[in-house]
């Protein structure tokens, strides 16, 4: 299986003040992430059929963590498969 | 700089990882000027006709030109532990000293200390800032040699000058014998043909340095970022007198009948609003006309945004010549903002120029505010 990958990292702006929140946007992908999509069919004793369909994300993306040097608080605050947007005051 | 690696880890265990960095607070030369690759720390003087200075940190170092066509490229200038500018032109041989790109803002920041002192010097997408004046037009000796009318040779294009900071002294004065804010964007003493085009020339106050530092009503003072992002009508709030690690800032007290006391480091214009000029009186300006050294005249300024300034553009010290038919000069098609700390005082020329200046407020080339009014002249 393949490791995911970090496409591009960014802060919100070049330069920050201290103390000043800074926002940290993390892309993200996994080429071996699919969508499985399953279709149950049922057929009762007449013929009749009744489906129904569900899915499921095979090896969705486990954790994200950033680590800063020097070290601030990385804050969660939107996620989705492919990115994660931190907040942090800059220390 | 601050720098954060991300590792993202999979549900099967597998992990990637990124890398970037950001600075906090400083100088971002990076970002700025494309990276430094040498500092200077010593003052130098500049005396090879022709030369090149390249990505070059003069950090601790104040320079001086005594020679024509010097470049300097990509370069930050900072300037040393004195009130000398950061950089000097006043020599009467400097000539064409070309900046592209640069970055000037004092290390040390000093009463009166300016960033580009002199004449014969042209900025190209250049970053002027936090200078008592950030520039000081002058050519006392040319002036001396030949008289009113000398050429600046003084311009720019997509250049910014701006955030003015002008440090009160432990003597309480703003400077020797004053109590009044004297910091200008440009200041010039005379001469003619300065020259400006799609650039920014901003008058109002650096926030969060020199003596200007703004705190929340709960004490709380605020970052540079914090004090640019106040709401308009926020409550404009003085860090306590005395209380910030150089001793500042200052109250003055009174020096005489026409230097009153001055108990805050502004002076309201009774607005209370940053938008309508609260914080930039007394006597900023964005450019100040002065004629010390002959009149100041052939102005040609090109879609430049103005900002600020008790009088945005004062001419008080610059009376038109009678009788010698000079032109103030041209401006086309400027843009001005509405925070002149005395309001409708934005292109004051204060002396008798009336037929004698091109300042267009209808029509083509029209000077107007932001808004799309014309823009106040008093000629």
């Amino acid at each position: 299986m393949a490791a995911p990958v970090v496409t591009s990292q960014t802060y919100g702006k070049a330069n920050y003040q201290p103390g000043e929140l800074m926002t940290l946007t993390v892309n993200h992908t996994d080429v071996d992430r699919k969508t499985l999509s399953t279709v149950t069919t049922v057929t009762d004793s007449t013929g009749a059929t009744g489906s129904g369909t569900a899915t499921v994300v095979i090896d969705g993306a486990a954790s994200v963590v950033p680590v800063s040097t020097p070290a601030v608080t990385w804050t969660l605050v939107a996620a989705t498969l492919n990115q994660s947007v931190f907040t942090a005051p800059a220390p | 700089m601050l720098s954060t690696t991300t590792t993202v880890t999979d549900a099967g265990g597998h992990t990637g990882a990124g890398t970037a960095t950001v600075l906090v607070a400083g100088v971002d030369t990076a970002a700025l000027v494309g990276g430094i690759t040498s500092t200077v720390s010593a003052n130098v003087t500049h005396s090879t006709a022709g030369a090149t200075f390249n990505h070059v940190d003069f950090n601790g170092a104040r320079v001086s030109a005594t020679t024509t066509d010097l470049t300097y490229n990509d370069c930050i200038f900072r300037g040393d532990n004195s009130i000398n500018a950061l950089f000097s032109a006043t020599n009467i041989n400097a000539k064409r000293i070309v900046f592209n790109r640069c970055w000037f803002i004092p290390k040390y920041p000093l009463p009166d200390k300016n960033n580009i002192v002199g004449h014969d010097f042209w900025l190209n997408d250049c970053l002027v800032e936090k200078g008592s004046d950030n520039l000081s037009i002058q050519n006392s000796g040319q002036y001396a040699a030949t008289g009113p009318g000398w050429a600046t040779g003084v311009g720019g294009r997509r250049t910014v000058i701006r955030r003015l900071a002008r440090w009160t002294s432990a003597t309480m004065n703003l400077g020797p014998g004053d109590t009044v804010n004297h910091a200008d964007g440009i200041q010039q003493f005379g001469g003619v043909g300065t020259d400006f085009e799609d650039s920014i020339i901003d008058g109002r106050p650096a926030l969060q340095f020199a003596h200007l530092v703004l705190q929340s009503p709960t004490g709380h003072v605020y970052t540079e970022a914090e004090a640019y992002a106040l709401a308009d009508d926020a409550p404009l709030i003085s860090v306590p007198m005395g209380s910030l690690a150089n001793g500042g800032p200052f109250a003055s007290p009174a020096f005489d009948a026409s230097h009153p006391a001055r108990p805050l480091p502004w002076v309201s214009n009774g607005t209370g609003l940053i938008s309508r000029g609260e914080l930039n009186s007394t006597d900023y300006s964005a450019l100040m006309c002065n004629s010390s050294q002959g009149y100041s005249a052939g102005f040609r300024f090109v879609n430049v945004h103005w900002y600020g300034g008790e009088f945005c553009i004062n001419s008080g010290g610059n009376q038109y010549p009678a009788g010698s038919g000079i032109s103030w000069g041209t401006m086309t098609d400027c843009r001005f903002d509405r925070s002149q700390g005395q309001q409708g005082h934005t292109v004051d020329l204060q002396g008798n120029w009336s037929g004698h200046a091109t300042i267009p407020t209808n029509g083509a080339g029209a000077n107007l505010y932001f808004d799309g009014t014309p823009v106040t002249v008093r000629f």
